[in-house]
Formats: structure tokens, sequence, C-alpha cells
């Protein structure tokens, strides 16, 4: 009777020991919980050289030419047939990159004000041009992705201003965007190639956000109207290059014929 | 074997379907002022890539679109196209718009890759004479080529995709069409 019940236990702490094993097996074997990677920044914040004629954000400001499409438009687009835009079919946004002005401090720009700017910016270019380009979350082939900036912010020395929004907040400062200029660049995804830019030379002389949810206040309609023409001005441009001209008009008529003709 | 029996006009409930569909003598085609009108203004379609095909049929002053686009802006701005051309009555507007998934997009990319570097003539500055239609994995081939041999060439170049399903191969032959590269 002893001997089956010491055999009892001994079989008891084998299967208990095989278990623990399995399991440290298990948990050895089990691929390492990936680190969460932090969540992707909407915007960066530079500063604009001292006396420098342009921010450096695009690659190709000496090829900009003024658009004989749209008004307001320097422009460039990409010679090379391979690399065309018509070659494309879907944009991925990058952050947008904020370039304080030469005097202004990058780190006394209102992060929260920032945020809604470039929220509202997003909303305003996704409005306009992704029926045409829609906007996919990743890069791959026929994907150009959209770098964009807003150079020229002016950090004020005002206060911002008491909202009347329910949720919105007043910021520390009114960021001032008067003198700003909306700077475009499409690069192909996979290769990095510059396909087209486009600056936006339109100003918006009293435009200034002073609070946050500033797009649905009143008094922040000149900043509203700002954001929503450079995004119209991206959508005219992509509309312009796409406009079949010359030989190329000729050719797509001549080739094209419905299936459905008898 | 059962074999399908034809549908009499009878058949079809009334009201259902436009009974002039179904006589192609009420088919406006080539030469008609009206629909070269449409032709035209369909084929001069600024957003219209190497990835998306509209066609149409015209009965009376009706026009059906049909086809398939990768972009909003495309089914809306043919349906609007057309409407503004003087003689027509009604659009019926069934043109599909493509989902942009990873798999087919990659498809295309390759699909174009291929057809260019074999039939180069065939592609020019912002079109091609040659549609590849991606939907779900197969390949939908539409437009023109002036010889077999280049039908069966974007076949086989088609066929070789990775991730490609089927290949349904619907060029036409117009020897006529001269194409320069």
């Amino acid at each position: 009777m002893t001997t089956m019940m010491t055999t009892k236990k001994s079989w008891k702490l084998i299967s208990c020991c095989v278990v623990v094993a399995l399991l440290a097996v298990a948990i050895g074997c089990a691929p390492k919980s990936e680190t969460t990677a932090p969540a992707e920044q909407a915007f960066q914040v530079k500063k604009l050289p001292a006396n420098a004629e342009n921010a450096g954000f695009l690659h190709v400001y000496s090829k900009l030419e003024p658009s004989a499409e749209v008004e307001g438009l320097l422009t460039y687009k990409n010679p090379d047939a391979m690399k065309n835009l018509h070659r494309y079919v879907a944009i991925i946004f990058d952050p947008v990159e904020i370039y304080v002005q030469s005097d202004d401090d990058p780190s006394e720009l209102p992060k929260e004000g920032a945020e809604a700017a470039v929220s509202y910016f997003k909303y305003a270019i996704k409005s306009a041009i992704s029926d045409a380009f829609p906007i996919v979350d990743k890069p791959g082939p026929l994907v150009l992705r959209l770098r964009t900036a807003l150079v020229g912010v002016d950090v004020g020395d005002q206060p911002g201003e008491a909202p009347d929004e329910e949720g919105a907040k007043a910021l520390p400062r009114k960021i001032n965007i008067g003198a700003v200029r909306a700077e475009f660049e499409l690069v192909d995804s996979v290769t990095g190639d510059v396909i087209a830019a486009a600056v936006d030379t339109k100003e918006f002389k009293s435009a200034s956000i002073g609070a946050t949810h500033f797009e649905r206040m009143a008094r922040f309609n000149e900043a509203r109207t700002a954001f929503d023409e450079w995004a119209e001005g991206l959508r005219d441009f992509l509309d312009a290059a796409h406009e079949l001209k010359g030989k190329d008009a000729e050719r797509a008529d001549k080739a094209y014929e419905p299936y459905t003709s008898f | 074997m059962a074999s399908a029996k034809p549908i009499k006009r009878t058949d079809i409930p009334k009201g259902e379907i436009n009974p002039k569909l179904w006589d192609v003598r009420n088919y406006r085609t080539k030469g008609d002022r009206v629909y070269e009108q449409v032709r035209h203004t369909l084929a001069l379609m600024p957003y219209i890539t190497d990835f998306d095909f509209i066609s149409f049929a015209m009965v009376g002053d009706q026009v059906i679109l049909t086809g398939w686009t990768i972009r909003i802006t495309n089914r809306d701005s043919a349906r609007r196209r057309v409407e503004s051309v003087e003689g027509v009555g009604s659009v019926t507007n069934n043109i599909v718009v493509l989902p942009l998934g990873r798999m087919d997009m990659s498809i295309r990319a390759q699909a174009r890759a291929r057809l260019q570097r074999h039939l180069s003539r065939y592609f020019w500055g912002s079109g091609s004479d040659i549609k590849i239609i991606v939907k779900n994995g197969d390949i939908i081939l539409l437009g023109a080529v002036t010889r077999q041999a280049d039908k069966d060439i974007a076949n086989i170049q088609c066929r070789t995709v990775p991730g490609a399903f089927h290949v349904f191969n619907l060029l036409r032959v117009e020897p006529g069409k001269e194409k320069k590269g």
C-alpha cells in the first residue's frame, strides 16, 4: 500500500516537472513581444535658417517655375517620362514640417496649436485630393509620398484668445500664419525620386490661430480659408498636371475605343 | 448535357429592362455625331491611367457607362462630362471603383513593368494603348494591339506576374492602327 502511494506521488511529481519543463520550453520558444513603436508624429518643428533663400525643405527649389495654369503656384514636374505623375495612383502622407521664423524659438510654438493646425491642414488636403489620389497608409509601387511644409510660421507675443467653442482651449501664444508658404513635394515612395513639387505663395495676411478647434470658430475663418486654399492649390496643380495635351491627347483620342460598339 | 434555353422578350417582366436594349439596331455606333462626341470626351479624361478603362453604349439618347477605375473622381467625372454632351439625355453610371489592396497594387505595378518592357511601343508619355485592370488578383487586358503576336506576348507576360490568378486577355488586334514607339 505504502509502495503504491509512493509510486503515485512520484508520478505526480514527474508529471508536474514535465508540465513545468514544457511551459519553460514554450515560453522560451515564444516570439518575443514586439516593443510598441511610438505613435507616428504628425508634425516636426524646425527653424528657418537666418538669411537663407529658402527653408531647405524641397529638393528642387532651383527648378521651380511659375505655373501657367494655377495662379500663385511655383511648380516642378519631373521631365522623365518614367517618373511622370500619371504613373502613380495613390498617396501616403509624411509628417508635416513646420518652419518657424528665424527669430522665433521653435520650443515656444504651442504644441496643441500646431497639432490643431496640422490636423486641419491634413483634413483639408485629404478632402481636396482623395477622390483623385486615394490616401493609403503604406508605401509601395504606384504610391507617392506627399511631403508637406508650412514655412514661415510666426509664434506671436500675444496670448491666444478665449475660445467660444465647447471643448476648445486658448493657446498660450497666438500662431500667425499670415506670411506662410505652403510647400509640397511628391516623391516615389519606393525609390525616393522627386516626381513633382509645388509652392503656394498665396498669403492670408490676418490668418492666425489662437485656440484649439480653431476651425469651428468664426474669428479664425481666415486661417481655415488659408488651409483650404493651399489644399485646393495642390489639387489644381494635380489636375493641371494630368490634363492631356498635344501629342498625348491625340494619341489617347486615337487609341480609345469602347467595348460596346457593334 | 442540358442546353441553355434562349430568353424570349416575353419572359422579361414588363418595365424591368428597357426593351430597346435588346435590339442592337437601336445602338448608336461609330460615325454617329453624338456617339463620337461622347467617345472623344471620355478619351480625354485627365485621370485615366493604365489601370482604368471606361466603356459606354448608347441607345437613343441614353448613355450607359461601364468599366473599372481606381479613382472615384473618374466615376463622377465621366458622368458629368457625358451629361454635358449635347444630345445626351440620360446617363446610367455602372462604372466600378476598384479597391487599392496591397496585392492588387503589386500586380498592377508588375504587370505594367513587364508589358512596358516587352511591348514598349504601346506605352507613351502619359498613358498606354493597353489597359491593365486588376481586381482581386485577376487581370483583364483591354485595348488594342496591331499584331496577334503582341496579344500573345501580353498574355504570357501577365501570366507570370506573381500573385495573379487569371488573365482575361480581351485585347483587340487591329492591324490598321500604327503604333509609334
